[in-house]
């Protein structure tokens, strides 16, 4: 018996209102664990090739992974999967808050939705029994008021995902929100939500599970709790940016350890890095075609921030404990504090220096429903167009698209989450609107396989470009990139992960080498296991031996499996996506990026002056390390064989 | 001489593998910074010992896991 887990899915067909359960037998776990891998199985099995995202023939997923409920710290991630409406290929969303031990509370692995309901529903699972409602009332109303009202028809301690107008109305990057607005942001699953008329998923359970080795779990739980730091961080928020600006500037690079980063991440999360970033090139400034100077830093930076901040709030099982309620000038008042994704997407990308209304928006997403990475995106995409005359004051209806200006950000927020106007186009994504628009516009558009792009630039760290190009979700920053490979510490646990040096010349990073290419492959495959176990990818910071990940795998399920049999599954749910690419229809090597991103032409000033790279020569060397054919990036071993 | 563990973002004399340092008793941070020869911005940075921040004339003993802190950037 393999412990852990639920030991059975869900499926609910929406078009006939039935359900079924189906009972997984351990050998299923022993090759695929949970979360990533269970979804990356029935995805790959049950999605016909070629179907539309909007069919009633996709599914849509939610999967806890195998820690979540297990008292593991840092387990507290859930992944919503199904064929992504942005990139056609596979779509996968990871969020945090409570609703990844609600899955399994509520009896379940993996809840799996097929089909379309004829109207507006939401589904309840209460202890295992599945019931459909009618959610004709709640229909239009915002994500947040949505799973308010949920929770007083159900009881506060339900679990609510819930979606907002943007994937009612099939917005191809609209998310689906949580916690209050907590958002599973990516691959616009939150349109294929909408798509099957499925406003809301409501969970209750009290569904324990067992653990194989609970002393183990409980050792690492406290050696893990003991390294977060105690109480409030004396580090003065002015000192944050002075010392990062120091280590970017250095030609040598020195490998980082995640303890480094605790103190500011837990007082500040990622927003730790929004001057920073703008200030070493790390960020998007002005649709990626600007530069640092154009945007006033300081206007985002930790002191900005620091004075909003009202409530810390950790997501369950964590010890570190990132995000924060804040206060916000806006109606309501507060807001979750944005992420540094959002902050950049919306502010130093449209060049908007207005840090309240960067909150205003970035909570105006979450209610509508958006990813505000695609969001900013899509919008920064426009400004260019508009300026270039590409799109008219005809097409906007008379809206001046104005660089840097809050109002008209907020209008085509509104635009795009309810397809009107000029928000009808840009709902529709970077790639697909460029599409529309023709040629002309394409050295504006910033999208990799039609996932727009994270906040990195890839000429800091060609890792991030190799990854946004490289994995089956293209375009992610979660993948890997060498500071989190450096923080993840594997070869301290599996032998073929490499070890970079204390420090090493930055140029290196630059270099289409075979170590480079294993340890983006390591830290990607890395990642999948993550993904399978519902480990946050923050408390993977800790370093795989300390956050114990592959010992509480076989703590919890009972498995004797090593770190390099933990990787050779990770490796095979890689396969798995890459193949469920390949069937409908994706050819990997055919994925492009806007050459800017890789420093062609290099830029002639600022933090990127000179900076370029190869990467499709990288890419072809990272799908060798992964096991891949070199050229075409399809597995080498055939999907059946998986 | 006392055994620690170091984690630093920059160059560290007679650093051994797993990150440890062997250090004389009752020493500080500063001094170990000293000791260690470690390049001058090294002083720059906020140091946690045991996950607490602290002055950098805390003095350190045997066990102790001293983080010299740095931001990183992150989604």
């Amino acid at each position: 018996m393999v412990h852990g887990v639920m030991g059975k899915v869900l499926f609910i067909d929406l078009s006939t209102g039935q359900s079924s359960v189906e009972e997984l037998p351990d050998s299923f776990y022993e090759r695929y664990l949970s979360g990533l891998g269970l979804a990356a199985k029935i995805l790959y099995e049950r999605i016909p090739a070629g179907i539309d995202p909007f069919s009633p023939e996709n599914i849509l997923g939610f999967v806890s992974g195998v820690l979540a409920g297990t008292g593991s710290m840092f387990g507290g991630r859930f992944l919503v999967v199904g064929k992504s409406p942005l990139t056609f290929g596979w779509g996968d969303a990871n969020c945090g808050g409570n609703f990844a031990p609600a899955i399994k509370l509520s009896g379940y692995d993996g809840i799996f939705f097929s089909g379309r309901a004829k109207t507006p529903m939401y589904a309840h699972i209460n202890h295992g029994v599945v019931s459909l409602h009618s959610a004709e009332g709640l229909w239009g109303m915002d994500a947040i008021e949505t799973e308010d009202i949920l929770q007083q028809r159900h009881g506060s301690r339900a679990g609510v995902a819930a979606i907002g107008p943007a994937g009612e109305n099939l917005v191809r990057f609209a998310g689906i929100s949580n916690d209050d607005g907590r958002m599973a942001a990516r691959s616009g699953l939150g349109a294929v939500m909408g798509s099957k008329n499925l406003k809301a998923l409501v969970l209750e359970g009290k569904t324990r599970t067992t653990k194989a080795n609970s002393e183990e779990v409980k050792k690492y739980a406290k050696s893990v709790s003991g390294l977060m730091p105690k109480g409030k961080s004396k580090m003065p928020a002015w000192s944050v940016t002075p010392l990062g600006r120091l280590m970017a500037g250095m030609k040598t690079n020195f490998r980082i350890d995640g303890l480094m980063s605790l103190p500011p991440f837990s007082e500040w999360g990622t927003a730790t890095a929004n001057e920073l970033s703008i200030l070493t090139g790390d960020s998007p400034v002005r649709n990626w075609r600007g530069h640092p100077s154009m945007f006033k830093a300081s206007n985002v930076g930790i002191p900005k921030i620091e004075v909003t901040q009202r409530k810390k709030y950790h997501c369950t099982a964590c010890p570190l404990g990132c995000g924060s309620i804040t206060e916000m000038k806006a109606e309501p008042g507060k807001t979750h504090r944005p992420e540094y994704e959002t902050v950049t997407a919306l502010g130093a990308n449209l060049l908007n220096e207005d840090i309240d209304s960067i909150y205003h928006l970035g909570d105006t997403c979450n209610r509508l429903g958006l990813d505000t990475i695609s969001t900013g995106s899509v919008i920064g995409f426009a400004f260019d167009c508009y300026e270039q005359g590409i799109i008219s004051n005809d097409d906007t209806g008379g809206i001046q698209l104005k660089w840097g200006d809050p109002e008209v950000i907020m209008k085509l927020v509104k635009q795009i989450a309810y397809r009107e106007g000029v928000g009808d186009l840009l709902a529709e994504g970077v790639r697909l609107a460029a599409q529309k628009l023709g040629p002309a516009c394409l050295p504006f558009a910033f999208h990799a396989g039609g996932s727009e792009l994270p906040m990195h630039d890839p000429r800091l760290d060609p890792a991030w470009g190799v990854s946004y190009v490289s994995d089956p979700t293209p375009g992610r920053h979660t993948i890997t990139n060498t500071a989190e490979y450096e923080m993840f510490q594997l070869w301290t646990r599996v032998n073929w992960a490499p070890e970079p040096p204390r420090s090493y010349p930055k140029k290196k990073k630059y270099q289409d080498s075979e170590e480079n290419a294993m340890m983006n492959a390591a830290g990607t495959v890395y990642k999948a296991i993550m993904d399978c176990a519902g480990v946050c990818l923050f408390g993977a910071h800790l370093g795989s031996s300390r956050l114990g990940i592959f010992d509480l795998l076989n703590a919890v399920t009972g498995f004797k499996f090593s770190p390099d049999e933990y990787m050779e599954i990770g490796k095979r749910i890689q396969d798995l996506r890459q193949w469920f690419n390949i069937k409908h229809g994706i050819q990997p090597a055919e994925v492009q990026i806007n050459p800017l991103v890789f420093g062609d032409p290099p830029v002639t000033k600022g933090p990127q002056k000179g900076l370029h790279f190869d990467i499709f020569a990288m890419r072809c060397s990272f799908w060798q390390a992964m096991g891949w054919d070199a050229k075409t990036g399809y597995p080498l071993r055939p999907a059946e064989d998986l | 001489m006392i055994t620690i563990t170091m984690i630093a973002p920059f160059q560290v004399q007679g650093l051994q593998d797993h990150d440890s340092l062997q250090i004389p008793n009752d020493i500080s941070v500063f001094e170990l910074l000293r000791l260690s020869k470690a390049p001058i911005h090294a002083y720059a940075f906020p140091v946690s010992v045991n996950s607490d921040i602290v002055k950098k004339s805390c003095r350190l003993k045997d066990g102790d896991v001293v983080v010299f802190v740095t931001p990183i950037s992150g989604g």
